[in-house]
């Protein structure tokens, strides 16, 4: 199911977790790299929600990638198969430091997502600075996500 | 209600809360439909979370907090009965009631004054 971009009721569409704090949760990771807590998510971090059928994630691959060597990145796979999600990982290379596996959405409902792609910046407090519905474009990352990281990090 | 293979709760006074939640929130991938018929794979997975939360103990306020901190208060199929959405409700009757009044006065009016011609 492709992310609600554009269609249907804008109010619902809006990012509604930005200022709220995470979820608490404990996934276990999709290839074997140990399990993913909210924990580890509170160190001025961004999380990526994604799956393999998801074509506006493929969309957003390289920007992803961008965002991985600079910062932090963690997916949680949502609403996939195990296999199907590793083999998209091969197919595309990962840009993900873990990838924690949702099959059911909890997590991706705990976070208020209604669709595939959303990333969300988290910071040390667990709080959501930005939360994007939809693929990353490169005027969001420079003109959102990057000077929001920048301010965190400066921070003690 | 939902899929074959979705569970309801074991215990029936839980699935019964649970099925009232489903029929107070909209299915937020779809236009207009309610989490209690959408079959939408998302609704299925929010139908479950709803399931889960009421078996814990949750009451029906509380799973529909948890939904609407997350999602807004769009989330709901009515607006909520309090605070400025309370305008909302009673906007239109207002409209009504002073509307109503307006227009007796105006037909009293125009009774007096054809009448006073009248004579």
């Amino acid at each position: 199911m492709a992310v609600s971009n554009g269609l249907g009721d804008k109010a619902s569409f809006f990012p509604t977790m930005i200022g709220k704090k995470i979820p608490e949760f404990s996934l276990e990771t999709i290839a074997g790299e140990g399990g993913l807590s909210s924990a580890e998510l509170k160190r001025n971090t961004i999380v990526n929600f994604w799956a393999s059928w998801c074509t506006s994630c493929r969309a957003e691959h390289a920007q992803l990638f961008e965002l991985g060597k600079k910062y932090p990145l963690y997916g949680i796979n949502s609403a996939d198969g195990q296999a199907a999600a590793l083999s998209y990982l091969n197919e595309n290379h990962n840009p993900f430091r873990k990838v924690a596996f949702d099959p059911q959405r909890k997590v991706a409902i705990a976070f208020g997502t209604q669709g595939l792609p959303e990333t969300f910046v988290v910071a040390k407090d667990g709080t959501i600075y930005y939360h994007l519905r939809g693929p990353l474009t490169q005027e969001v990352i420079d003109t959102q996500i990057v000077p929001i990281m920048t301010e965190l990090e400066q921070r003690k | 209600m939902g899929f074959a293979y979705e569970k309801p709760l074991a215990n029936g006074n839980q699935e019964a809360l649970a099925e009232e939640i489903f029929k107070q929130v909209r299915c937020v991938v779809c236009s207009g439909e309610s989490l209690n018929s959408s079959e939408a794979d998302f609704s299925v997975d929010m139908r479950a979370v709803v399931r889960e939360q009421v078996s814990k103990g949750q009451s029906e306020e509380r799973v529909l907090q948890f939904l609407t901190d997350r999602y807004g208060a769009a989330v709901l199929q009515a607006p909520p009965k309090a605070g400025a959405s309370l305008l909302l409700w009673l906007f239109p009757m207002l409209l009504l009631f002073f509307g109503a009044i307006k227009i007796i006065a105006t037909i009293r009016a125009k009774k007096v004054a054809s009448s006073g011609k009248g004579s």
